[in-house]
């Protein structure tokens, strides 16, 4: 040990005489290893690759519709939708169709939301609750939404109730499962030192498993609101006067084809603003977890 | 202060049979004392440090603390575990207060009402945390995040500190500093320690005692008294005294007993090297 301590006086010699650096380039200055598994690629790099992917498939669609063989009602010409788009927007019932479908997708997932977080979380923290919970939620997930349709219809009638039935109903069987799985995924340990600290159960309900889960649940509402609006669209096809859905639908009946790509790239706008809306609230509430969702 | 564990064992049901993982077990630790529980994984001592803290259930036996028995977790027994188990959502801070918002120390009449703010940051502060308190978990390194569990611990007076291998996932040298802030800490609190090992040096390093326990089936072997005394004269020098080395020894000798330290190494080499045919 002595004969140690005396290599590392001399080492600590050799320090005091460091030698002088020798420029090395900026690791920023590498070159990227584009296919390296997993590493990270410049952000730029990244952001123009997204931005390229659109514009290749753009530039496909506008070949695709300009080719001589191609009916245009199968596949509209860009500017003919763009046309159809700049007419609709002046139109107050494009509008009144977002305005609609925005609303039963909102009332359907907050209902389902309100609903299946406290639910989950009683199910995460009590076996007793999920033993009960989920074989009947598991069971009602599987069955496919649409075939429920007649059924909510006989139920609800056809007017809002039935369609915002129809979103509560893909939704909150999900979700529930969802919660109750973020719930669980809280370290043991956190409720183990939480209890030698004189917590009580309720209390690490209240101040341990729901603040931990919270992350990961609000990332389930978001991927649950992106289902909500496939399943409002769903109910819109089926029975309904106006809406994003309906108004495909009707178009589709008349052969206006431009009109119906206006809608759905719209519902595609829609879906992308609303999923960065919510990775946007998400990083800004949990700043504090580990990794970036 | 006494903690009694009496006769204490522990049996897990297996898929063929059933494994003793701690047969009955029975110490003592008084108040002030800082005690080490010294074994290989698997000889129940964790399990036993469970037990005390209520977390987990002995099969037979039982826990005593000044006369009263144990039946489940408190805050009169601090635990800090091995993995990292700050509360990420809350700040440096607002970990070591977390004790203070529960309802054991919101009832002014109870005898718990000792954990308050300045006893939480003055704790930090001697913990060399005092520059951190508003950053979050994921900023602090693994000795910082256990420094700030062993507040959060203390903040509420305990009657006994349960500590389940706090360092184990620290690098040697942070390990040593957090070596010497425990020494600090039990002299200036004058705590008395339940502290979980497999580190020899460790253990004798920190205890005034130290209880060797067996390979599963887990039991102990030796209660030994370590020589040194608390205070000033538990340097890191101390490691390097032949009394320190003897005992260090002594102890790797009893845990090892029947394992390959007996055999040379060319035929433990022979061994792990044989040629395939």
């Amino acid at each position: 040990m002595a004969a140690q301590g005396e290599a590392g006086d001399g080492a600590s010699d050799a320090v005091r005489a460091t030698p002088p650096v020798p420029r090395l380039a900026p690791a920023g200055r590498k070159r990227t290893q584009w296919f390296a598994l997993r590493r990270d690629i410049p952000t730029r790099a990244y952001r123009l690759l997204g931005l390229g992917a659109f514009a290749t498939l753009f530039a496909l669609w506008a070949w695709v519709s300009h080719r001589e063989s191609m009916n245009p009602v199968f596949v509209p010409a860009p500017e003919a939708v763009w046309r159809a788009a700049r007419e609709l927007c002046g139109d107050e019932k494009l509008w009144l169709d977002v305005k609609l479908s925005l609303f039963r997708v909102t009332a359907g997932f907050a209902l389902a939301g309100a609903m299946a977080v406290p639910l989950g979380l009683w199910m995460g923290s009590f076996k007793v609750v999920e033993g009960v919970v989920q074989p009947v939620v598991e069971f009602v997930r599987y069955i496919p939404v649409p075939a429920l349709i007649p059924i909510l219809m006989v139920l609800s009638g056809i007017d809002e109730l039935s369609k915002i039935a129809l979103i509560w109903v893909g939704t909150f069987f999900q979700l529930v499962l969802m919660v109750a799985d973020e719930v669980r995924r809280v370290p043991h340990d956190l409720l183990q030192v939480s209890y030698t600290l004189g917590a009580r159960r309720s209390e690490v309900i209240r101040r341990v498993l729901w603040p931990a889960a919270r992350p990961g649940i609000f990332d389930a509402l978001r991927l649950c609101n992106g289902w909500a609006w496939t399943y409002v669209i769903v109910a819109e096809l089926v029975a309904a006067n106006e809406g994003l859905g309906y108004r495909i639908l009707k178009f589709s009946r008349f052969l206006q084809t431009p009109q119906m790509w206006v809608y759905v790239i719209l519902l595609g706008l829609i879906g992308l603003t609303l999923d960065a809306a919510f990775r946007a609230l998400n990083r800004r509430l949990f700043r504090w977890a580990e990794t970036a969702r | 202060m006494k903690l009694e564990v009496r006769e204490l064992a522990k049996i897990y049901a297996g898929r063929h049979d059933d494994v003793v993982a701690l047969t009955p077990t029975s110490f003592s630790v008084e108040g002030g004392e800082f005690v080490s529980l010294l074994g290989p994984s698997g000889c129940g001592k964790s399990t036993t440090l469970s037990v005390i803290a209520g977390l987990d259930d002995a099969s037979a036996g039982s826990v005593f603390l000044d006369g009263e028995r144990v039946t489940g977790p408190g805050p009169e027994r601090g635990m800090v575990f091995q993995s990292y188990t700050l509360f990420p959502w809350l700040t440096v801070e607002e970990n070591a207060r977390f004790a203070l918002g529960l309802s054991v120390n919101a009832r002014p009449t109870s005898a718990r009402g000792v954990a308050n703010a300045e006893r939480a940051d003055a704790l930090l502060e001697l913990m060399g945390l005092a520059d951190f308190r508003r950053a979050y978990p994921r900023e602090l390194s693994g000795g910082m995040k256990q420094r700030v569990a062993i507040a959060r611990a203390l903040v509420n007076r305990p009657k006994v500190l349960l500590m389940d291998e706090p360092f184990g996932a620290l690098d040697a040298q942070t390990r040593e500093e957090m070596q010497e802030l425990m020494l600090l800490l039990q002299r200036h609190e004058r705590m008395t320690v339940l502290f979980v090992t497999h580190d020899v040096e460790e253990a004798i390093y920190l205890s005034g005692r130290v209880l060797v326990f067996s390979p599963r089936p887990g039991r102990i072997v030796r209660d030994v008294a370590v020589p040194f005394g608390p205070g000033p004269e538990r340097t890191l020098d101390l490691k390097l005294t032949p009394d320190f080395v003897r005992l260090k020894r002594e102890l790797f000798d009893l845990l090892h007993r029947g394992g390959p330290v007996g055999d040379d190494r060319r035929t433990l080499l022979d061994r792990l090297v044989r040629p395939v045919n």
